[in-house]
Order: C-alpha cells, then sequence, then structure tokens
C-alpha cells in the first residue's frame, strides 16, 4: 500500500500552489497551441479562461463560461496529423478552484469531450477532487475504496462518464498546464506536445 | 466577406487627400478653409480630444492648396515631444515642413541648413548620404548656412511663396493643443507672431490659451473656432448618427448602404428576411453606439472596436452583438469615472443648461478638454451638455 | 460580467499599435499582471518589458510593456509624444501599467487628456473585473436552470445528474455559488 499512499502525499503536495503562476502556465498552453500550423484552438483561447474570484478567498478558473467547452480546431491541423487524429469534433474544458490566501489547489477538473469519426462518443475527464472536508464531504479527497482504488488525481477514458465500470486511472502529481497537454496529447498524436525526454538520452540496459 | 475592424483605427487620423474622409454636418474644414480664402489671415481651433481636430485640419489643407494660397499642413506632434517644445524648435520644424512641401524644388542652401538643423530627412546626415549631396551640389558651400528659427522659418516662407504659383502660403499647425500650460506654452504660441505677415496661419491650441488672452499673444483680431461634437440624440441627430455611421462604413471598406436593410433584394424570401434582420439589428448598434459616443467619432469608433473584439474574443463572430456593445459602453465609462475628480459631479451639475460661464475655469477647461462636457449650440445660444457616457455616473440618464 | 481575460486582451487588440492600461491594485499584482499579459498575448508580438516611453515609440513592431518608474512622467511624456506613434505606424500596442489611483492615473485626470483618450475604453483592472457578483450569477444559474444553486447541487450530490463535461462545469459553478 505504500506506493498508493505517496501518491497520495504527492497529490497532496501538488495542491500547493500559487493560482496566478498556474493559470498563467495553462494560458501559455494555450497561446503555444492557437499558434503556427498545429493549432488547436481558435485566438484569443487564453483569454477565454475566465477568473472569478468570490468574497470567501476562493478563486476559480473556468474554460469556458458558457460550461461547453473551448472547441478543438481539428479540421484546420495539417496532414498527416489531420488524419491521424480519432475524433472529429472535440471541445475541452477547464475547471480550477483555489484558495488563493492559501496558495492552495481545491479542485480541478480538465475533460475532452470528443466524437470520433463513427459518431460514437469519447470522454476524457481528469479530476482533482476538492479536498475540503465538511458535513457534505467528510472525507475531503479521499473517496472510494482507498488511494488505490480511487486516487486523488485520476482520469477516466470512456464513451460516458457514467459508463460500467467507471474506470480510474491515477496520474502522477502534474500541474494544471502539464494535465491540459496530457489530455491534447492523448488525441493529437505529435511531437509538438510532450517532447520526450528519452529521445536525447542513452536508453539504460 | 471578412471585415478588417483594425482598419478601424480610432487613434488615427485622416491624412490630407487619404480617401474615406466624410464631412461632418458642421462642415467644419469647409468653412476655415472658406474663412481662410476670404482673407481671415488667424484662425485658432479648439475642440475636445476625439472629435476630428486632425482630420479637419488635414482636409482643410487640401481644400485650400492649389487654390488662392499653398497650403502646408504641420503635424508637430507627430516629431516632437510637447512637453519639450521651445519657441526656437516650432519655428525650425515649421521651416522643415515647409522644405519638405516644395520637394526637390528647395534651394540647396535651404535643404543644408534644414538638414543641418535636424528638421528633415535624416539620412542626410549620414557619411554616405553626405556624399551624395555633395554629388547634387558640386557648389555648395563648404558648410551650410546656420540661422534661427525665426530666420529659416522666414526664409522658407519666402522661398515657399516666391515658387508657388498661389502666391499666398496657408500654415496649418496640428498637435500645438498638447502644450502643458506654463510659461513655455505661452512662448511657443508667441513664437508664431515672428512668422510674418506673409502667411496665414491656422492653428489647434490648447484650451488654457482659447480661454486666456493668446488670440492677442499670436495676432490681433484671431478667430477663435471650436470643432463642435455633433449631435446624436433625437431627430436634431440624425446627421449626425449617418456621420459617424458612414465614418465607419468607409473605414470598414464598405459602402454606407451596407447598412441599410431596404437595399437588401434578391429571389428567395427567407433569406432576404434574415438578410435584413441581420442588417437591422447592425445598423441599431451602430446607432446605439453613435448616440453613446456623444458626437466623438474617436469614441464611437472606439466604442464599435471595443464591442467587435467582444464578440470576436468571446464567440468567434464577425459582428457584434448588443451585449458586446453594453460592454463596450462599460469599458468606457470606467475611462470617463477615472477622468472624474473630486468636485467635479457637483460642479457640473450646477452649470447644467447654462452657457458654463459659472465654472472654474481651469475645471472648465479640463472637463471640456475631455470632452465630459461639451459646448453645443442651442439656437442662438451655447449650453453646457455631459457627455451621455459621463451623465449615469451623475445620476443622470444616459442618451435619448 | 465582463470577463477579466476577454476585457484585457481586447484592450490589447482594439487599436492596432494603440495604448492599453492595465490598472493594478499593488506593486506585487502589477508584476502578477505584467506576467498575465506576456502569458496571454501571442509570441508573434514580441513583447518586452521597458520604463521608457522612447523605447517603447523607438520598437513600433513590438509589443511593449511599459512599467514606469515614475508613472505622472511617463504619462506626461506619453501624451506628450502620442503622434509619434503614428509615424511609423506601430503594429503592436504599448500597454502600460499603472496602480489603481495612483499618480499616473491622477495625472491622466489632470494634465494628460491625449493620452486619456488615446487609451479611453481600453484601460482594464482585471482585478475588479474579477471581482464575482454572486447574487447577480446566481440570478443568471436560476435563469439558465431552473432551480437554486442549493437544488441543483442536491440532485448533483445525490447522483441524479449525468456525469458530462457540462454538468461537471455546472456543478463546479453552482459550487461557487452555493450559500454556506
Amino acid at each position: 500500500m505504500k506506493a498508493w499512499f505517496d501518491l497520495y502525499q504527492q497529490h497532496t503536495t501538488l495542491r500547493h500552489m500559487n493560482d496566478r503562476e498556474a493559470a498563467n502556465e495553462v494560458r501559455q498552453v494555450f497561446v503555444r497551441h492557437s499558434e503556427e500550423h498545429y493549432a488547436l484552438f481558435k485566438r484569443n483561447a487564453s483569454a477565454r479562461l475566465l477568473e472569478a474570484r468570490d468574497p470567501r478567498t476562493s478563486v476559480t478558473y473556468t474554460l469556458t463560461r458558457d460550461r461547453a467547452g473551448e472547441a478543438l480546431t481539428l479540421d484546420t491541423l495539417p496532414e498527416p496529423t489531420r488524419r491521424a487524429v480519432a475524433l472529429k469534433h472535440a471541445r475541452l474544458t477547464v475547471l480550477l478552484r483555489f484558495d488563493r490566501k492559501r496558495d492552495h489547489l481545491q479542485e480541478l477538473a480538465v475533460m475532452l469531450t470528443g466524437i470520433r469519426h463513427d459518431d460514437t462518443p469519447l470522454e476524457f475527464a481528469v479530476h482533482l477532487p476538492h479536498d475540503l472536508e465538511e458535513g457534505k464531504h467528510p472525507n475531503g479527497d479521499r473517496d472510494g475504496l482507498g488511494a488505490c482504488g480511487h486516487a486523488a488525481l485520476h482520469c477516466h477514458v470512456a464513451p460516458t462518464l457514467d459508463t460500467e465500470p467507471k474506470v480510474r486511472v491515477p496520474l502522477p502529481p502534474l500541474r494544471p498546464a502539464q494535465i491540459v497537454e496530457w489530455v491534447l496529447s492523448q488525441v493529437v498524436p505529435t511531437g509538438e506536445f510532450e517532447p520526450a525526454p528519452w529521445l536525447e538520452r542513452p536508453r539504460k540496459i | 466577406m471578412s471585415l478588417n475592424w483594425r482598419a478601424l483605427a480610432p487613434h488615427r487620423p485622416l491624412a490630407p487627400g487619404e480617401t474615406g474622409y466624410v464631412a461632418p454636418p458642421s462642415g467644419f474644414a469647409e468653412r476655415i478653409a472658406r474663412q481662410v480664402a476670404a482673407g481671415t489671415s488667424t484662425v485658432l481651433v479648439t475642440g475636445p480630444v476625439g472629435v476630428g481636430k486632425s482630420t479637419e485640419l488635414a482636409h482643410a489643407a487640401t481644400l485650400l492648396h492649389g487654390t488662392t494660397h499653398f497650403a502646408c499642413l504641420v503635424q508637430i506632434d507627430r516629431k516632437e515631444n510637447l512637453r519639450q517644445l521651445t519657441a526656437e524648435q516650432t519655428l525650425l520644424r515649421i521651416a522643415g515642413s515647409l522644405g519638405e512641401s516644395i520637394g526637390p524644388n528647395v534651394s540647396r542652401d535651404l535643404r543644408a541648413s534644414l538638414v543641418e538643423a535636424g528638421v528633415i530627412d535624416q539620412s542626410f546626415k549620414s557619411a554616405a548620404a553626405a556624399a551624395s549631396l555633395k554629388a547634387m551640389f558640386p557648389n555648395a558651400i563648404p558648410a551650410p548656412f546656420r540661422g534661427s528659427g525665426r530666420s529659416l522659418a522666414r526664409a522658407a516662407i519666402g522661398e515657399v511663396a516666391r515658387l508657388a504659383p498661389e502666391g499666398r502660403v496657408a500654415l496649418l499647425l496640428d498637435g500645438l493643443e498638447k502644450l502643458p500650460e506654463g510659461p513655455k506654452a505661452m512662448e511657443v504660441l508667441a513664437a508664431l507672431a515672428e512668422l510674418g505677415d506673409e502667411v496665414d496661419l491656422v492653428v489647434v491650441v490648447p484650451w488654457f490659451a482659447a480661454f486666456g488672452n493668446s488670440d492677442e499673444v499670436i495676432r490681433p483680431g484671431a478667430h477663435i473656432v471650436p470643432v463642435p461634437a455633433c449631435e446624436v440624440e433625437g431627430d436634431p441627430g440624425e446627421p449626425g448618427r449617418r456621420f459617424l455611421l458612414d465614418i465607419l462604413a468607409h473605414r470598414l471598406g464598405l459602402p454606407s448602404e451596407y447598412f441599410d436593410p431596404g437595399t437588401i433584394v434578391g429571389t428567395i424570401s427567407t433569406d432576404i428576411e434574415r438578410a435584413r434582420e441581420d442588417v437591422t439589428q447592425r445598423r441599431a448598434l451602430i446607432l446605439d453606439a453613435a448616440r453613446w459616443s456623444g458626437g466623438l467619432p474617436r469614441t464611437f469608433l472606439q466604442l464599435i472596436a471595443d464591442a467587435a473584439q467582444y464578440a470576436q474574443i468571446r464567440r468567434g463572430d464577425e459582428w457584434p452583438q448588443m451585449q458586446d456593445l453594453a460592454d463596450a459602453v462599460a469599458d468606457q465609462t470606467d475611462s470617463y469615472r477615472r477622468a472624474l475628480l473630486p468636485g467635479d459631479t457637483k460642479a457640473i451639475h450646477q452649470v447644467l443648461g447654462s452657457d458654463g460661464r459659472e465654472m472654474a475655469l481651469d475645471r472648465k477647461i479640463r472637463l471640456l478638454a475631455r470632452g465630459i462636457i461639451l459646448e453645443r449650440a442651442r439656437g442662438s445660444a451655447w449650453s453646457i451638455d455631459v457627455h451621455p457616457l459621463v451623465r449615469p455616473l451623475l445620476g443622470l440618464a444616459g442618451h435619448a | 460580467m465582463r470577463e477579466p481575460g476577454v476585457a484585457l486582451a481586447g484592450a490589447i487588440e482594439r487599436d492596432e499599435g494603440g495604448l492599453a492600461i492595465v490598472t493594478c491594485p499593488d506593486l506585487d499584482l502589477r508584476e502578477w499582471l505584467v506576467r498575465e499579459v506576456e502569458s496571454l498575448v501571442s509570441t508573434s508580438a514580441r513583447a518586452f518589458r521597458t520604463a521608457s516611453v522612447r523605447e517603447a515609440l523607438d520598437r513600433p513592431e513590438h509589443m511593449a510593456l511599459l512599467i514606469p518608474v515614475d508613472e505622472a512622467e511617463v504619462v506626461r511624456e506619453l501624451d506628450a509624444c502620442r503622434d509619434q506613434a503614428l509615424e511609423p505606424p506601430r503594429t503592436q500596442p504599448i500597454v502600460l501599467f499603472l496602480l489603481r489611483d495612483g499618480d499616473g492615473h491622477r495625472t491622466l485626470a489632470l494634465e494628460a487628456p491625449s493620452a486619456w483618450s488615446w487609451a479611453s475604453g481600453s484601460d482594464v483592472d482585471p482585478e475588479q473585473l474579477a471581482e464575482l457578483d454572486v447574487e447577480a450569477e446566481r440570478t443568471v444559474f436560476c435563469d439558465e436552470t431552473g432551480e437554486e444553486p442549493e437544488a441543483w447541487l442536491a440532485r448533483w450530490r445525490g447522483d441524479e445528474v449525468p456525469r458530462t463535461a457540462e454538468h461537471y462545469a455546472r456543478a463546479f459553478w453552482a459550487f461557487t455559488l452555493e450559500r454556506r
């Protein structure tokens, strides 16, 4: 169990971050993927990450305000990438909630809703549940049957999020911008994302 | 058709002769050109920021040039920091602009002097350019003539007047309205008197000068003429709204009929109805922006450009919706709110409906310069109006 | 609600080669807002930081992030040199960072009508815009869903609402607006 507990600890440590820095990192991902020939977003996607501050010190970042998510411009990708993309439509939703005064990431959801070429749906959803411990959430982010069954930072991949079994794949402690890049890299296969460090390093034998 | 909203360029006045000029209901440029042609020697121009002073001055220069006058537009703020401008440098700039205005016909000695003074083409200063200058003028004097700003300006006026078939020179000076108040500004304005009687002057002056005695400082008997913000509300505002709509159409490269639903014809009735509905909504939005602008073309273009940005960034839409315009209005209102200082609200309420003479002069100048209050000709009298974007800040109803 | 990011990007892009003003509540947030602008804008803008109006004007094809040492002087200089931005025409804006209620804004109001007019409608206070009007947003939520956020959340928490990205986003927003 130690590995799972360690992972949970890492997720807890991950939560400590400055919200403005994290939001800027996410914006930079959008800018990077709104330019050049691999543009995945329309211009100004970075501006559509909506910051809202409520009087109870929490601050949220939402892409997008209308809840439909930000459309990926898959049909304008260059060949051969366009052919390699398994989806014909996809929309990205990013939800972040912070306790600004504590530099604390309370909750995260990065979701990509897609339609495959055969018109069947596909959902990617990375969740970091709220860790608030209160009457409605007595266990905070400790859900399910322990860390190996419901790691705090986890991903669902399924036709819909209600499809059984509801598989939850644990993720390493990635920052919000890294999660956005990872999700994008799952549907748009190109070396432009996640430059592989092992290409520059000799393999261990 | 993809629209280029950036072509609105609210901060850019039209250059002389540039296509797209739309005459305001006041016909300001025509009026000024007529006055100068008829023998008025000095016109001092004022007006709130963004009312179109520079565009009107440029057009007046176009109208005058080649008729009774050789007209030279001097956009002094394009070259100089007005906070550091001296009387001497003003005269040198005028000399430089006159020299440039006659292009290759300028005499070699005047050109060399103006290059030396640093007020025409800087490339002549390089070694290579100096060599070519020598090649052009093999008999050039070893060192260029050095004169004061006054002497070079008068020499330039003399040379231009001699060469120009029109005979008389008109100088249209733009940018001096940015002079900060103080003795240095009065020195700059007084220096214009040294240009001599051979030249007619149309000068955009600071507000403080319009209320002071600069008409006497520059030349006795100068006419002070404000560029008015056009009426845009109610029936009297119809020509003003049309004027602003035409400016928008020109800057977007569209015919004005583009915003007239009556001009849409076709064969498929449902498509026509939809197209007419779209055009009707666009026209309503443009006219609403015109009313909010208070008749200031720059504010109008800023509102439309801002609304278009909201539409593009939010939804990728080519045309803004009313909510986008409402947010652009809120942005502008924020700017006006920041420009209001303690005491302004009470002071404005006290002069509403009057000609504003009871308002303290420094406050009046500050508020007039920003277009927060506007002088309107109502019948035979002048009346203080409050900019529509400011009215809600003062507890007054917005535009009519 | 005017979205702060949209308002900020719109202010920067409204006039090609124009002047945008970003209002900052304090000096620490000024640095964060500079970074936010840097993270928002296209790499083709080639944004650079400077404290000098002259340097900003001399690089018309670069977005100048003008971070004043002396706000009042910078505003005065911009006011006096505004039209130099027209020749040669700028292709990138100048983005000026001023403290809320600071010397720069006061100078704009008192002494610098040209600079004020140039930026009018493009002076944005993103921190202020980010302040959520909870009651107004609750009304919008009710209009959209026909339910108070608490009622909607109760159904969500009771697993009565299908798990879709759209509903996750709605639940997220309802949690923000929930009365506790």
